[in-house]
Parts: structure tokens; C-alpha cells; sequence
């Protein structure tokens, strides 16, 4: 038993004003609920996932989330989708070693200063959502 | 000029319902009163919410049935909106989920002001006041110190001096005795302006929630709009608004109002189909203050007494108690019993009241978001409703609402020293820079705030470890910064490393050790906060890093 899922989160206002500005985030750009998934993912929170999975899809198209996702099939996915992915990612799994180089090599992929600036705070926001929710799993 | 003598034991100056309940009151106790009132009703009115706490003086007075047999809409509640919260979201606090022990139902009204007022002073009549309408009182006549009577213009242009043992000031915002004795005062902190009308088309409230007055924020500091469903499909819409703003947008009243309904999603989604059928009401003169309630012969009840924001459904509760209040003070008076100490016992119980309404209208003010965050609180829920409810003049009401008003200020203070809270007046407001740092911030204070589960050390020791781990600390370095408890710091370490790592085990202990739930969620807060925190500091660095080298410029402009 983990934190009991009734306990003061499971009301849907608790969230509200915080929420909003998450939402707001994710109002301006498709990708970003691709990123969200992909940063829950590498959590391995599926919860999460199971949230923002099926945006990603009506955003984009399956097949193109189920490649974005997919270590295997990643190269195959447009060079500044695949530097923002990877930057996610990056802040995610090891956020101590990321340094200039991963902007270097995203903005060389094509992605601007101000997409990976959404996408830093995107991962930051998803990193404490995810660790909340895997608590009360 | 023509006089009256000394026929009446009391004459109360206006019949809103201020006057129209004393009178009502006194009346009933056989008292001779006389009730002058400027306008002949029915009139226009604003405050047409009522609170709940009106309800038992309506039963005293023999007029709870009349309201209910006129079918006034029914407000079980009152709810909140977002400036950019999407259309259908909403804060709802129901009244009826912590009746007071004197609860005769678990709803109150909403009133067409016009035909409200004019059935009480009906009924004050009907119960043996006398009324005369059309009557502007002009002046209180003093003899000797002492209020004597009230010098009234009629409707037929004459006036005439009338005379009684004592001298009720009901003027409401008029502060007909205020005014002439030199004590009313604006409010130094409030300058507010309303404009109102009733609207046809508005989108009815979601089911399950029929009757509840929806004030909607609209990101502006001191702004907010009011939407309170009457009879027949009309919808009573306001706004609220710093005079200020009002006066730079230098707009008609029809522009302003649209550019105020664009600030919030759901207003504007509810006002897609509005028409207005009456024209716009201003109200200008809204807040002041008035040195005292009290004097020889004479005493000041409802809104003359003072005003500050409706807010909360105020008006008409100010109105109940402080004619209920000054009623118990001339029986006393009018017994026999000495002036003095009733009027003293009457200014200390209506001012400490309305002292609770004016520091909730103010912390409401400051910091819209708190409240709300408040209202949704479980473990605050009971007080904000008790609150919500009206009447904070009985003592165990007003111990608890002061508790109350203690732990706001609390809060307002912590979260001003905070420069990034997203609680902080206009955080919102901006679109292009809300941060992770802001919304987590947020994130922490409304389950980590005022009252919190766990000792304020160990949530911070979570949150700078949290931090310190994506920096890459090592568990024995992370273990130098502050003091947990081993398995807390266990919890942490996994909760901040690898998130699906943390097991139902690993609570399951906890548990067992007496760590509460409770507290155990605002640890895991603290701990993934930090995280968030972190990242997005170290992410940002990365980005300036790489600014400073390259020059950037370039790059951000693509």
C-alpha cells in the first residue's frame, strides 16, 4: 500500500492553479505532450504515460509516437523532434551530465533556444508529476 | 415645516432590509417605530446573494415562509473560476455540508433585490410598523447632544420633523447620520467600482449545481465578476473592479465589461449568448469606514455603518445581525436598563463582525488563489463554509473565524517572501514564462502550507536532497543535508533516483513505523519537487552556457 490515492490529491481542484499553468505549457506546441510521454517513459511511470500517450497520438499519429518512443526507431524520426526527444531524455535520466554539448548537438539538429527552453521546463514539471503519482501507484 | 411630537419609541431611517427587519422586530415586541424610506418600492438594488445565516432571523421575523412562497431561486452554494481554468472546471463550496447548529435548511436565496425589499417593508408594515415611503430624511434633529427625531422631505416636496426616543440611521450607503456628524471615512485600502446589469442568454449553471453564485476571477488584482441566477432565465452579472483600472481603460461601460469577460475562460464561455435587458448600474462609492455606531439615542445599522466589497454575500447578513443586535440594545434601552452599556455591547458585537468580514475581504484581496487553495483544503474546508455561511458575530463563530484569519495571514506572509509563487497577486498573468520553479512552488504550498503533516525541517532536508540527487550527489553526501529519519531518507533516495524503484514494501514500513499518510505524501512532494527544481535549473544552465559561447543571438531568433 502506498500513499492512499484518496488522500487530498484525488480531489480533481486540489491540483487546480498549478495545473493550470502545466496546461498552459502544453497549450503551445504538439510536441509537447510527445515530450511528456517520453520523459514518463523513461520514469517508467505508466501512469503517466497512459495520460499523455493518447494526446501525443490524436496530436500526431500512432505511428509516428510509437517511433518517436521506440529506441530502435528513433532515427528514423525527423532530426529536431529526435534532438528534443533526446534532450528530454537527457534531463531526465542523467540531468548532472547534461551540459552546453546537448544544446550544441540539438541546435545543430535544427531545434531553437526557445523549443529547448519549453522543453526544460516540460521535464522539470513532468519529473516531479511523475515522482508524485509513482508514490501513490 | 410641520412637527410631530415624541409618538414614536423608535425612528429608523431607510427600509432596505436593514431598517425593514428592526422594524419588523420591534413591531413584533409591540414597539412604536416609524420607518422612513427615501424611494417608494419597489427599486432597483444590487445584492441580490443572501447568505445562509439570514435564515433563522427571517423565521424570527415571520417572513422565511414569504420568501420561500415567492420562489426565489434556491443557492445551495457559491463556486469559483480560474482567469484561464478551461470552461467546466471549477471550485465549489456547498453550504449545506456543515449546517450550524440553528440551520433551519440547507440553502439560502437569490433575490431580485426590487421585490425583496419591498415585500419586507411590506411585511414590517403588515406586522404593525409604521412605513412611509418617499420619505428623504435630510437631517437627525439633536437636542442637547441627543438625537431627538429626523427632519423628512415627503414625496410631496414638504418636510416634516418627526420625533422619537430614539434615532435608527438604515440609510445604507447614504450615511445620512454618518455623513452629518463628520464620520465616515473612505477606506484607505479599498477603491473599488462595480457595474452591474441583468442578462438574458447567460449558459446555465452544470447540472447538480443549479442556484450557486459563480464569482469568477479575472486575473487582474481587485477584479472579479459575479454571476447569480434569479427567476425566469435572468442572470444578475457584475463586475468588480479597481477604480483605477476602470478609469485608465477609458472605455464605454459596454467595451470595459467585454474586455473584463475576455480575462476569464469561463465567464466568457458563459456570456457566448448573453443580452443584457436593463441598463448598466455604476456603483461608485463603495468602501468607507465610520468612526462610531453609536451615540445618544441613536444608533447605525446595515450598510451605513460600513462597507466594503460584496465579496462574500455580506450585505444583507451586516444588515440581519446589526438589526438584530441594536433591537436586543433598545429593549434594553426602551425597558427601562441604561443606554450606555447596550450601546457599548452593540457596537462591540456588530464591529467585531464586521472586522472579521473586512480583514476576510482583505486577505481575499490580496491573495485570491489562497483562498481557493484553502476552500479545496479538506482540513480547512469546514471553517471556509462556517465562514461562507455568514453570521461571524456569535463568539464561537468569531473564535474560529479569527483562527482562521491567523492562519491566511500566516500564509499571505510566507508566500510573499517567496518571489517566484505562483500563489503571489498576477503570477498568472504572463504567458511566456511560466516556470517550472513557479508551478512547483505551487505545487508544495498547496499541500505543504500552512499546518502542514511533517516538521517543516524534514520537508525541507527532502526538498535539498531532492535537488542535491539530480545534481548527482551520492546517498552519503545527500545524507549531510539536514535530519531524516533513516527510512524517510530511504523514501527520498529512491523517490529522487528512480521513481518506479519506490515499492508498496518500502510504505508499507513506513506505515508500520507510525509515519502518517499524510505526512508521508508531503515528504514525496517535497523530495519530487526538488528534483523538478533542480532539473530545470540545470537545463537552463546548460542553454546559457552555450549562449555565452556562441553568442546566441542567432539561434533564438530561428
Amino acid at each position: 500500500m502506498r500513499i492512499p490515492p484518496n488522500l487530498q490529491l484525488r480531489d480533481p481542484d486540489f491540483f487546480h492553479t498549478p495545473f493550470d499553468a502545466w496546461r498552459e505549457l502544453f497549450r503551445r506546441s504538439d510536441d509537447r505532450q510527445l515530450i511528456a510521454t517520453a520523459v514518463a517513459q523513461a520514469n517508467w511511470v505508466w501512469s503517466c504515460v497512459a495520460q499523455h500517450r493518447p494526446i501525443a497520438v490524436a496530436q500526431l499519429s500512432e505511428e509516428e509516437v510509437r517511433r518517436a518512443l521506440d529506441p530502435d526507431e528513433r532515427s528514423s524520426v525527423a532530426p529536431v523532434r529526435r534532438a528534443l526527444l533526446d534532450f528530454a531524455e537527457q534531463l531526465t535520466l542523467a540531468p548532472n551530465e547534461l551540459s552546453q554539448e546537448n544544446v550544441r548537438a540539438a541546435v545543430a539538429a535544427g531545434a531553437s533556444v526557445e523549443q529547448l527552453r519549453a522543453v526544460v521546463e516540460i521535464a522539470a514539471q513532468a519529473n516531479v508529476i511523475n515522482r508524485v503519482l509513482a508514490a501513490r501507484a | 415645516m410641520n412637527g410631530t411630537g415624541s409618538q414614536f419609541d423608535v425612528i429608523i431611517i431607510g427600509g432596505g432590509p436593514a431598517g425593514s427587519i428592526l422594524g419588523s422586530l420591534l413591531a413584533q415586541r409591540g414597539r412604536s417605530c416609524l420607518v422612513l424610506e427615501r424611494d417608494i418600492h419597489p427599486r432597483d438594488h444590487v445584492g441580490e446573494s443572501l447568505t445562509p445565516s439570514t435564515n433563522p432571523i427571517f423565521k424570527q421575523i415571520g417572513f422565511l415562509e414569504k420568501i420561500e412562497a415567492a420562489g426565489f431561486v434556491h443557492k445551495p452554494g457559491a463556486c469559483w473560476t480560474a482567469p484561464r481554468a478551461p470552461a467546466g472546471k471549477f471550485v465549489a463550496i456547498r453550504l449545506g455540508d456543515f449546517p450550524p447548529p440553528d440551520a433551519t435548511q440547507q440553502y439560502t436565496y437569490n433575490v431580485e433585490r426590487d421585490v425583496f425589499d419591498a415585500m419586507l417593508i411590506r411585511h414590517a408594515h403588515e406586522l404593525g410598523a409604521r412605513v412611509i415611503q418617499g420619505a428623504g430624511a435630510q437631517q437627525v434633529l439633536f437636542e442637547r447632544d441627543r438625537a431627538v427625531g429626523v427632519r423628512a422631505r415627503l414625496a410631496d416636496g414638504a418636510h416634516h420633523d418627526f420625533y422619537g426616543r430614539f434615532v435608527i440611521d438604515a440609510s445604507g450607503r447614504r450615511c445620512v447620520l454618518a455623513n452629518q456628524l463628520g464620520f465616515k471615512h473612505k477606506d484607505p485600502e479599498f477603491d473599488q467600482v462595480a457595474m452591474y446589469s441583468w442578462f438574458k442568454g447567460v449558459a446555465p449553471n452544470p447540472p447538480g449545481y443549479e442556484g450557486f453564485l459563480f464569482l469568477h476571477f479575472l486575473g487582474l488584482e481587485r477584479a472579479w465578476a459575479w454571476q447569480i441566477p434569479l427567476r425566469d432565465g435572468v442572470c444578475s452579472i457584475g463586475v468588480v473592479t479597481h477604480r483605477s483600472d476602470f478609469k485608465r481603460a477609458e472605455q464605454s461601460p459596454d467595451e470595459f465589461f467585454a474586455s473584463l469577460v475576455d480575462r476569464s475562460v469561463s465567464f466568457a464561455h458563459v456570456m457566448q449568448g448573453a443580452e443584457r435587458i436593463r441598463p448598466w448600474w455604476l456603483e461608485g462609492d463603495y468602501s468607507y469606514r465610520i468612526d462610531r455606531l453609536a451615540g445618544d439615542g441613536w444608533l447605525i445599522v446595515g450598510d451605513a455603518l460600513r462597507f466594503i466589497d460584496p465579496i462574500f454575500s455580506t450585505g444583507v447578513d451586516v444588515a440581519a445581525y446589526s438589526a438584530q443586535f441594536a433591537f436586543e440594545a433598545l429593549e434594553e434601552a426602551l425597558s427601562g436598563g441604561d443606554e450606555a452599556p447596550a450601546w457599548a455591547t452593540y457596537e462591540r458585537r456588530v464591529s467585531d463582525g464586521v472586522d472579521v468580514w473586512y480583514q476576510f475581504t482583505s486577505l481575499f484581496y490580496k491573495l485570491q488563489n489562497l483562498f481557493t487553495l484553502f476552500a479545496v483544503r479538506e482540513r480547512y474546508r469546514e471553517q471556509v463554509v462556517r465562514i461562507l455561511q455568514g453570521n461571524p458575530y456569535m463568539p464561537e463563530s468569531l473564535e474560529r473565524a479569527r483562527e482562521m484569519i491567523s492562519l491566511m495571514q500566516e500564509s499571505y506572509g510566507t508566500v510573499m517572501r517567496q518571489p517566484g509563487s505562483l500563489l503571489r497577486p498576477g503570477a498568472l498573468n504572463g504567458t511566456g514564462h511560466l516556470s517550472a520553479t513557479v508551478a512547483v512552488d505551487a505545487l508544495v504550498a498547496s499541500v505543504l502550507g500552512p499546518g502542514g503533516a511533517t516538521d517543516p525541517a524534514w520537508r525541507e532536508a527532502a526538498y535539498q536532497r531532492g535537488r542535491a540527487f539530480a545534481r548527482g550527489a551520492s546517498e552519503a553526501e545527500a545524507r549531510t543535508i539536514g535530519r531524516l529519519p533513516a527510512p524517510v531518507a530511504q523514501l527520498v533516495f529512491d523517490l529522487a533516483r528512480t521513481p518506479h524503484g519506490i515499492t508498496d514494501e518500502g510504505f508499507e514500513a513506513l506505515y508500520a513505523a507510525g509515519y502518517s499518510a499524510e505526512s508521508l505524501l508531503e515528504i514525496t512532494f517535497a523530495a519530487a519537487v526538488g528534483t523538478g527544481v533542480e532539473r530545470r535549473t540545470l537545463g537552463m544552465e546548460a542553454i546559457e552556457a552555450w549562449e555565452a559561447t556562441t553568442g546566441n543571438r542567432e539561434a533564438t531568433a530561428r
